[in-house]
Protein backbone atom coordinates (compact mmCIF):
# COMPACT_ATOMS: atom_id res chain seq x y z
CA UNK A 1 0.00 0.00 0.00
CA UNK A 2 1.26 3.40 -1.11
CA UNK A 3 2.55 5.82 1.51
CA UNK A 4 -0.62 7.88 0.86
CA UNK A 5 -2.12 5.38 3.30
CA UNK A 6 -0.16 6.67 6.27
CA UNK A 7 -1.53 10.12 5.60
CA UNK A 8 -5.48 9.58 5.16
CA UNK A 9 -7.13 11.28 7.95
CA UNK A 10 -10.67 10.33 9.53
CA UNK A 11 -12.93 13.23 9.21
CA UNK A 12 -11.58 14.50 5.60
CA UNK A 13 -14.12 15.62 3.22
CA UNK A 14 -13.89 13.72 0.26
CA UNK A 15 -16.08 15.33 -2.10
CA UNK A 16 -19.93 17.48 -2.54
CA UNK A 17 -22.67 17.19 -4.38
CA UNK A 18 -25.86 19.29 -5.40
CA UNK A 19 -28.10 18.06 -8.90
CA UNK A 20 -31.40 18.10 -9.49
CA UNK A 21 -33.36 14.76 -9.98
CA UNK A 22 -34.44 14.92 -13.61
CA UNK A 23 -37.05 12.01 -14.87
CA UNK A 24 -34.49 11.19 -17.19
CA UNK A 25 -31.90 10.19 -14.14
CA UNK A 26 -34.57 8.05 -13.40
CA UNK A 27 -35.75 6.58 -16.14
CA UNK A 28 -31.93 5.73 -17.03
CA UNK A 29 -31.44 4.04 -13.79
CA UNK A 30 -35.10 2.36 -13.78
CA UNK A 31 -33.68 0.62 -17.62
CA UNK A 32 -30.40 -0.54 -16.10
CA UNK A 33 -31.36 -2.15 -13.11
CA UNK A 34 -34.72 -3.29 -14.89
CA UNK A 35 -36.90 -2.17 -12.39
CA UNK A 36 -40.58 -2.74 -12.99
CA UNK A 37 -42.39 -1.13 -9.59
CA UNK A 38 -44.76 1.11 -10.67
CA UNK A 39 -43.64 4.10 -8.29
CA UNK A 40 -40.29 4.18 -9.93
CA UNK A 41 -42.62 4.47 -13.47
CA UNK A 42 -45.33 6.96 -13.42
CA UNK A 43 -46.51 9.66 -10.91
CA UNK A 44 -49.26 7.43 -9.99
CA UNK A 45 -47.58 6.49 -6.05
CA UNK A 46 -49.15 7.72 -2.56
CA UNK A 47 -46.82 10.66 -3.11
CA UNK A 48 -48.78 12.01 -6.17
CA UNK A 49 -45.54 12.19 -8.26
CA UNK A 50 -42.80 10.45 -9.10
CA UNK A 51 -39.87 9.12 -7.19
CA UNK A 52 -36.77 7.37 -7.92
CA UNK A 53 -35.24 4.22 -6.69
CA UNK A 54 -34.43 5.19 -3.15
CA UNK A 55 -30.65 4.12 -3.54
CA UNK A 56 -30.71 6.25 -7.11
CA UNK A 57 -29.22 9.48 -5.51
CA UNK A 58 -25.97 7.66 -3.67
CA UNK A 59 -25.15 5.64 -7.61
CA UNK A 60 -25.40 8.91 -9.51
CA UNK A 61 -22.75 11.43 -6.84
CA UNK A 62 -20.32 7.95 -6.09
CA UNK A 63 -18.00 9.42 -8.11
CA UNK A 64 -17.59 12.84 -7.50
CA UNK A 65 -18.62 12.38 -3.34
CA UNK A 66 -16.11 9.52 -3.05
CA UNK A 67 -14.51 7.46 -6.05
CA UNK A 68 -12.35 10.69 -7.21
CA UNK A 69 -10.99 10.87 -3.88
CA UNK A 70 -10.76 7.41 -3.34
CA UNK A 71 -8.94 6.83 -6.89
CA UNK A 72 -6.51 9.90 -6.20
CA UNK A 73 -5.24 8.90 -2.79
CA UNK A 74 -5.18 4.93 -3.21
CA UNK A 75 -5.89 3.74 -6.44
CA UNK A 76 -8.62 0.99 -7.23
CA UNK A 77 -10.74 0.14 -4.80
CA UNK A 78 -13.58 -2.49 -4.40
CA UNK A 79 -17.01 -2.34 -2.28
CA UNK A 80 -16.94 -4.13 0.89
CA UNK A 81 -19.86 -3.36 2.34
CA UNK A 82 -22.61 -1.02 1.81
CA UNK A 83 -25.53 0.44 4.13
CA UNK A 84 -28.42 2.75 3.58
CA UNK A 85 -31.03 4.40 6.12
CA UNK A 86 -33.56 5.69 4.00
CA UNK A 87 -35.26 8.83 5.73
CA UNK A 88 -37.56 10.56 2.80
CA UNK A 89 -38.77 9.45 -0.89
CA UNK A 90 -36.69 11.70 -3.40
CA UNK A 91 -39.34 13.32 -5.81
CA UNK A 92 -38.19 13.89 -9.63
CA UNK A 93 -37.62 17.65 -9.68
CA UNK A 94 -36.01 17.78 -5.91
CA UNK A 95 -32.61 19.63 -5.57
CA UNK A 96 -30.24 17.08 -3.68
CA UNK A 97 -27.28 17.98 -1.60
CA UNK A 98 -24.75 15.93 -0.03
CA UNK A 99 -20.96 16.18 1.03
CA UNK A 100 -18.66 12.51 1.73
CA UNK A 101 -16.22 12.31 4.58
CA UNK A 102 -13.89 9.47 5.35
CA UNK A 103 -15.03 8.51 8.34
CA UNK A 104 -12.76 5.54 9.27
CA UNK A 105 -9.53 3.75 7.93
CA UNK A 106 -8.72 0.28 9.27
CA UNK A 107 -6.58 -2.90 8.41
CA UNK A 108 -7.72 -6.16 8.68
CA UNK A 109 -5.97 -9.45 7.88
CA UNK A 110 -3.37 -7.59 6.28
CA UNK A 111 -5.97 -5.55 4.05
CA UNK A 112 -6.92 -1.72 3.91
CA UNK A 113 -10.41 -0.60 4.35
CA UNK A 114 -11.51 3.00 4.18
CA UNK A 115 -15.32 3.58 5.55
CA UNK A 116 -17.09 6.92 3.52
CA UNK A 117 -20.34 8.24 4.47
CA UNK A 118 -22.33 10.89 3.42
CA UNK A 119 -25.70 12.06 4.36
CA UNK A 120 -28.23 13.38 1.67
CA UNK A 121 -30.92 16.48 1.71
CA UNK A 122 -33.03 18.48 0.59
CA UNK A 123 -32.50 21.95 0.01
CA UNK A 124 -34.11 22.60 3.15
CA UNK A 125 -31.84 20.38 4.67
CA UNK A 126 -34.21 17.78 5.59
CA UNK A 127 -32.39 14.36 5.20
CA UNK A 128 -33.52 11.81 2.68
CA UNK A 129 -30.65 8.96 2.23
CA UNK A 130 -27.65 8.10 4.64
CA UNK A 131 -24.97 6.12 2.75
CA UNK A 132 -22.29 4.47 4.00
CA UNK A 133 -20.14 2.21 2.42
CA UNK A 134 -16.65 0.58 3.04
CA UNK A 135 -13.96 0.34 0.32
CA UNK A 136 -11.47 -2.92 0.53
CA UNK A 137 -8.42 -1.49 -1.38
CA UNK A 138 -6.28 -4.10 -3.01
CA UNK A 139 -2.90 -4.27 -4.05
CA UNK A 140 -2.63 -3.97 -7.65
CA UNK A 141 -1.23 -7.51 -9.13
CA UNK A 142 0.30 -5.65 -12.23
CA UNK A 143 2.63 -3.86 -9.53
CA UNK A 144 3.02 -6.48 -6.90
CA UNK B 1 -46.27 -9.02 3.43
CA UNK B 2 -44.89 -10.84 0.97
CA UNK B 3 -41.22 -10.63 -0.01
CA UNK B 4 -40.94 -11.19 -3.80
CA UNK B 5 -37.58 -13.26 -5.25
CA UNK B 6 -36.62 -10.27 -7.59
CA UNK B 7 -34.61 -12.22 -11.02
CA UNK B 8 -32.04 -10.46 -12.73
CA UNK B 9 -30.06 -12.08 -15.53
CA UNK B 10 -26.80 -10.24 -15.81
CA UNK B 11 -25.09 -9.51 -18.76
CA UNK B 12 -21.49 -7.20 -19.46
CA UNK B 13 -23.67 -4.82 -21.29
CA UNK B 14 -26.37 -4.58 -18.33
CA UNK B 15 -23.15 -4.10 -16.06
CA UNK B 16 -21.65 -1.14 -18.01
CA UNK B 17 -25.22 0.62 -18.06
CA UNK B 18 -25.34 0.37 -14.54
CA UNK B 19 -22.02 1.49 -13.74
CA UNK B 20 -21.62 4.30 -16.44
CA UNK B 21 -17.46 4.36 -16.71
CA UNK B 22 -15.12 1.83 -17.88
CA UNK B 23 -13.22 -0.16 -14.76
CA UNK B 24 -13.49 -3.10 -13.01
CA UNK B 25 -17.09 -3.62 -13.18
CA UNK B 26 -16.73 -3.55 -17.17
CA UNK B 27 -13.47 -4.77 -18.49
CA UNK B 28 -11.86 -7.80 -17.44
CA UNK B 29 -8.36 -6.46 -17.98
CA UNK B 30 -8.83 -3.88 -15.40
CA UNK B 31 -10.49 -6.26 -13.19
CA UNK B 32 -7.21 -8.52 -13.65
CA UNK B 33 -4.90 -6.36 -12.55
CA UNK B 34 -6.80 -6.42 -8.82
CA UNK B 35 -6.84 -10.02 -8.54
CA UNK B 36 -10.09 -10.62 -9.79
CA UNK B 37 -10.86 -13.57 -12.62
CA UNK B 38 -12.74 -10.84 -14.71
CA UNK B 39 -15.51 -8.06 -14.62
CA UNK B 40 -17.61 -8.29 -11.53
CA UNK B 41 -20.62 -6.88 -10.80
CA UNK B 42 -20.84 -3.65 -8.61
CA UNK B 43 -21.97 -3.75 -5.45
CA UNK B 44 -24.11 -0.97 -5.68
CA UNK B 45 -26.30 -2.73 -8.22
CA UNK B 46 -27.02 -5.85 -5.79
CA UNK B 47 -28.07 -3.58 -2.59
CA UNK B 48 -30.33 -1.97 -5.69
CA UNK B 49 -31.61 -4.75 -6.25
CA UNK B 50 -32.32 -5.84 -2.63
CA UNK B 51 -33.91 -2.59 -2.33
CA UNK B 52 -36.32 -3.34 -4.89
CA UNK B 53 -37.69 -6.19 -3.07
CA UNK B 54 -38.27 -4.53 0.52
CA UNK B 55 -40.21 -1.73 -1.83
CA UNK B 56 -42.54 -4.31 -2.71
CA UNK B 57 -42.50 -5.87 0.74
CA UNK B 58 -43.12 -2.48 2.73
CA UNK B 59 -43.49 0.28 0.67
CA UNK B 60 -43.83 3.41 2.20
CA UNK B 61 -42.68 1.91 5.54
CA UNK B 62 -38.93 0.82 3.81
CA UNK B 63 -38.84 4.77 1.93
CA UNK B 64 -39.27 6.42 5.13
CA UNK B 65 -37.51 5.11 7.74
CA UNK B 66 -36.40 1.45 6.01
CA UNK B 67 -32.15 0.74 6.22
CA UNK B 68 -30.43 -1.98 4.89
CA UNK B 69 -26.91 -3.24 5.50
CA UNK B 70 -24.92 -5.54 3.23
CA UNK B 71 -21.86 -7.42 2.81
CA UNK B 72 -20.05 -8.67 -0.18
CA UNK B 73 -19.15 -12.34 0.32
CA UNK B 74 -18.34 -13.62 -4.00
CA UNK B 75 -18.11 -11.81 -7.02
CA UNK B 76 -21.38 -12.36 -9.11
CA UNK B 77 -20.54 -11.81 -13.02
CA UNK B 78 -21.62 -11.84 -16.33
CA UNK B 79 -23.71 -14.89 -17.17
CA UNK B 80 -25.42 -15.10 -13.77
CA UNK B 81 -28.79 -15.11 -13.10
CA UNK B 82 -29.23 -13.66 -9.81
CA UNK B 83 -32.25 -13.54 -7.05
CA UNK B 84 -32.64 -11.39 -4.12
CA UNK B 85 -34.20 -13.68 -0.85
CA UNK B 86 -35.74 -12.52 2.52
CA UNK B 87 -36.10 -14.45 5.63
CA UNK B 88 -37.95 -12.26 8.33
CA UNK B 89 -35.92 -12.30 11.75
CA UNK B 90 -38.60 -10.45 13.76
CA UNK B 91 -41.65 -8.11 14.05
CA UNK B 92 -41.11 -5.40 16.97
CA UNK B 93 -43.65 -2.44 18.20
CA UNK B 94 -42.11 0.84 17.50
CA UNK B 95 -45.04 3.62 18.86
CA UNK B 96 -47.98 2.50 17.13
CA UNK B 97 -46.24 1.10 13.93
CA UNK B 98 -44.61 -2.72 13.59
CA UNK B 99 -41.43 -2.82 12.77
CA UNK B 100 -39.77 -5.75 10.16
CA UNK B 101 -36.17 -6.96 10.17
CA UNK B 102 -35.13 -9.51 8.15
CA UNK B 103 -31.92 -10.87 6.86
CA UNK B 104 -31.67 -10.35 3.54
CA UNK B 105 -29.43 -11.94 0.53
CA UNK B 106 -28.62 -11.75 -3.22
CA UNK B 107 -28.27 -15.64 -4.23
CA UNK B 108 -26.77 -16.71 -7.61
CA UNK B 109 -28.08 -19.87 -10.10
CA UNK B 110 -25.56 -21.91 -7.94
CA UNK B 111 -27.85 -21.23 -4.94
CA UNK B 112 -24.39 -19.52 -3.55
CA UNK B 113 -24.91 -16.09 -1.82
CA UNK B 114 -23.25 -13.71 -3.29
CA UNK B 115 -24.19 -10.36 -0.51
CA UNK B 116 -25.91 -10.92 2.48
CA UNK B 117 -26.82 -8.55 5.37
CA UNK B 118 -30.40 -7.11 7.03
CA UNK B 119 -32.69 -4.97 6.02
CA UNK B 120 -35.80 -3.24 7.97
CA UNK B 121 -38.78 -1.32 7.60
CA UNK B 122 -42.04 -0.21 8.73
CA UNK B 123 -44.96 -2.75 8.08
CA UNK B 124 -47.61 -1.02 5.66
CA UNK B 125 -50.55 -0.01 8.16
CA UNK B 126 -52.46 -2.25 5.83
CA UNK B 127 -50.99 -5.17 7.03
CA UNK B 128 -51.32 -4.06 10.95
CA UNK B 129 -54.67 -4.39 11.05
Amino acid sequence: MSSRWDELVPGAETGSVEFVVTDEMIDEYVGAMEIAHPWFTSANTPYHARIAPPDMICKLAMTPLFQEYIRRELGPNMRARQAFKFFAPIRAGMTVKATGHLTEKYERRGKHFVTLEALFTDEQGNPLVLDKRTQYLPEPAAAA
Amino acid sequence: MEFPAIEKRITIEKMARYTGEAGIHTDDKAAQKIGLPGAVVQGGQLVGYLNEMMTYALGQGYLEGGDISVVFVKSAKPGDVLVTRAAVKEQRETGARIMVDCEVWVENQRGEKIAVGNASGLLPESAQK
